[in-house]
């Protein structure tokens, strides 16, 4: 009998303001009752302008807006502008330079999945426990960044041709101490989400996407590796000195967004295993920066793209340089950007509570997009 | 032994004839409870535990009600209101985690009296916190002006106060503060949590300071 | 046409094969080869093959490119507007860049979305920062500027804005 009204679909704007979008992120959903016909995703609201202002500024200054660009990790992004400015200039990292690079880009990296988790956790309906259970470790891996970089957040550390400066004293017992509090954290997460009853009701088989799809889509991180294909940039097209370490990759079966949550749980645990190694690892002392780096420095022309795996998937810089100290080109290929295309395939077919569980389990940050 | 009340009932005639015949028989003229054993002598300390002079000059309630502390309506209204500043939750770019941060439970904003609050219909102060681009500047305005009055707004970071880093960038709006009027501005890229409560501290200051103004 | 952006570094030199598995596939195509500074070669096309070449690396088994990297715009001021797509085939891990040159005035070039998904809002971006046309594509609207604004701010053309000296606004 209900088939027999006429009914009409009503747009529902989930506008740039809104508790759940992560940021300042607009969809349009063309909702049937409560279940999503057609979703418009409008981004462009933090479009800020890295790509031109890269242009018009030097190899150190751009580090800065690198940082910007990926709020929540910073240091994959800075090693990847380095990286590219590096192979432009046939300039050698020293050893001990990659090892530090290593252990800070994997301890930023269980930071943003903390910040994942917790953000997830209140998408879902814990409603605040889960971040501070996040940020507690999160202002631990602060703390230990400030004293090492200066910085809380944007550390701008990474430098063309390795770090800014050496690393404080007690360098590697402090990395140990916080990995014990890192691994208790992860604990403690752990039991508060992924055996949890509502948790695996509310996104149990929600957001399939397929192998192939994602792969037609340009997928990368987390969200690829939920689907069933194993890549993953430091293990297929390995950079620094990730070659030496031995690491799992984690890959979900489903591809839905409980399978994204425990692909990132388990990559915490991972990451927690690569830092062990590499302080294990690392040569005591060393230079950090080759000789003879110039001041001002002059890459010769030339084009690069440089892959890293961010926390979030794959973040590229392609550099084009045509002489001169700053490029003429770098753009900056983000993965929230080419994973957010999908968002529509994942939503169409759900309901209107799950699009933001959906948008949740892709951890969006939206510089990243918008750049 | 008040029995004019109950006169009229048997039980008062019950009474009566109970306790008549006991008191002329064993007793002498005065009764047991008229004349105690022992009775305390308070008379020593009367003019120790006189209480003090109150000052020339002061109100008569004072004198009369010692406890009580008479204050202006608008110090009131506004010792309430900076004590219970809802922020409505707007954080746009990178300033946003460190907002977040200081309302968890390391910088503890909650103890000031400051809860997010997502519904701009029901909060005071407006924390813009990063760039405000000029796409998303009308929306920054519909928000404001749909805050109830009195409200503040606090811009958080460079870049909302005057574009920061992105400054250069024709996109990108020069500070909040060409679309909304703002009181406080707490720099930084990203400031601090302690700074970010300094700006809250400051704000609460301006809320005494302006009270009692039309307006607010 | 592409001998600036296509020059090889000084660092070594490595043979993936990739250019020739190019040619085999598509002999009637004039590629123009190149290496970068990672070491991985550039094949520079005409627009009007552009397309069809890279649904042949997606549809081809023997090429078998079918994960888009990166798809970009980059402004070669006189000579156009050139477009980068970057390729990667999984199970060889053999990496591709193609590049085509839409030139100034008369800036088009045709869309891969159709049979690509994973290019849309690529290429939509592209669109709306440098003013590339590309043709066929099912949903040409701005995706990071406003709706109805028609500039395309990465032009080397397109100037830095002035720092504003007043600051502030009326109150109330």
């Amino acid at each position: 009998m209900v088939a027999d009204f006429d009914t009409i679909d009503i747009n529902i704007n989930v506008g740039p303001q809104h508790p759940s979008t992560h940021g300042v992120f607009r969809m349009v959903l063309t909702v049937d009752g409560e279940l999503v016909r057609d979703l418009d995703a409008v981004v462009g609201y933090l479009h800020r302008g890295a790509e031109k202002l890269l242009e018009n500024q030097d190899y150190r200054q751009g580090i800065g807006i690198q940082d910007r660009t990926e709020y929540l990790a910073q240091f994959p992004a800075e090693q990847s502008y380095v990286m590219a400015a590096e192979k432009l200039g046939g300039f050698v990292v020293p050893e001990r330079a990659e090892y530090v690079r290593v252990i800070c880009v994997e301890l930023n990296r269980i930071a943003s999945h903390f910040m994942f988790m917790g953000a997830y956790g209140t998408d879902v309906g814990v409603f605040g426990t889960s971040f501070i259970y996040g940020f507690r470790e999160r202002e631990r891996v602060y703390r230990f960044f400030e004293e090492l970089t200066g910085e809380r957040m944007m550390y701008s550390y990474f430098r063309v041709g390795g770090l800014a400066w050496e690393v404080m004293d007690g360098f590697e017992e402090k990395a140990r101490a916080l990995l014990q509090e890192l691994k208790r954290g992860i604990n403690d997460i752990n039991g508060l989400l992924t055996r949890n009853e509502i948790f695996i009701a509310r996104t149990r088989h929600v957001g399939e996407i397929s192998a192939e799809r994602a792969i037609e889509y340009g997928l990368s991180g987390p969200v690829l590796r939920s689907t069933g294909v194993r890549w993953d940039v430091r293990k297929d097209e390995p950079y620094s000195v990730y070659d030496r370490f031995d690491f799992d990759v984690p890959v979900g079966e489903f591809g839905d967004c409980y399978d994204r949550y425990m692909v990132r749980l388990e990559e915490m645990r991972q990451a927690v295993r690569i830092v062990e190694q590499a302080l294990d690892q690392m040569p005591k002392s060393g230079p950090i920066m080759p000789e003879k780096m110039p001041r001002m420095l002059r890459l010769p022309a030339g084009e690069v793209y440089v892959p890293v795996e961010s926390a979030r998937g794959e973040y590229g810089v392609y550099l084009v340089s045509r002489g001169g100290n700053h490029p003429w080109r770098c753009r900056v290929k983000s993965p929230c950007f080419t994973n957010l295309q999908a968002l529509r395939e994942m939503t169409v077919g759900e309901y209107v509570a799950d699009s933001v569980v959906i948008l949740g389990s892709i951890d969006l940050v939206l510089s990243e997009v918008d750049r | 032994m008040e029995l004019s009340k109950v006169k009229d009932s048997a039980l008062a005639a019950e009474v009566e004839t109970t306790t008549a015949p006991a008191a002329p028989a064993t007793e002498p003229a005065v009764p047991p409870e008229v004349a105690p054993r022992y009775v305390p002598d308070f008379t020593p300390e009367v003019e120790r535990l006189r209480p003090t002079k109150l000052g020339q000059g002061k109100a008569l309630y004072r004198q009369v009600l010692p406890g009580v502390m008479q204050v202006p309506a608008d110090f009131v209204f506004a010792l309430a209101r900076k004590s219970s500043l809802w922020p409505m939750t707007f954080g746009l770019a990178c300033c946003a985690i460190e907002m977040i941060g200081s309302y968890m439970s390391d910088h503890d904003l909650d103890r000031f009296g400051i809860v997010p609050w997502p519904s701009p219909r029901q909060s005071d102060v407006m924390i813009v916190a990063g760039t405000v681009t000029k796409k998303m500047a009308p929306a920054v305005r519909l928000l404001y002006e749909q805050m109830p009055s009195p409200k503040w707004v606090i811009s958080m970071g460079a870049c909302a106060t005057n574009g920061g880093p992105y400054t250069t960038y024709d996109r990108v709006l020069q500070g909040v503060d060409k679309v909304i009027p703002v009181d406080v501005y707490v720099p930084g890229c990203p400031p601090r949590p302690e700074a970010l409560i300094d700006g809250f501290i400051a704000l609460q200051k301006k809320i005494m300071l302006e009270r009692g103004e039309v307006g607010r | 046409m592409a001998e600036e952006s296509a020059q090889s570094s000084p660092s070594a030199e490595v043979d993936d094969g990739v250019p020739e598995l190019f040619q085999r596939s598509f002999p009637d195509v004039t590629f123009q080869a190149g290496r970068n500074a990672a070491g991985q070669a550039i094949l520079s096309v005409d627009r009007k093959d552009a397309a069809r070449v890279l649904r042949g690396c997606k549809e081809d088994p023997s090429l078998g490119f079918d994960y888009l990297r990166n798809l970009c715009g980059v402004d070669l001021e006189a000579q156009g507007i050139e477009v980068v797509y970057h390729l990667l085939n999984m199970r060889t891990k053999q990496n591709v860049a193609i590049k085509t040159v839409a030139p100034a005035d008369d800036c088009w070039v045709e869309a891969i979305t159709p049979f690509w998904p994973g290019a849309n809002w690529h290429e939509r971006e592209t669109r709306e920062m440098f003013g590339v046309e590309f043709v066929g594509h099912p949903d040409p609207r701005n995706l990071l500027l406003d709706e109805d604004m028609t500039i395309h701010p990465l032009l080397k053309a397109h100037p830095l804005a002035d720092i504003e000296l007043f600051q502030g606004v009326d109150v109330f």
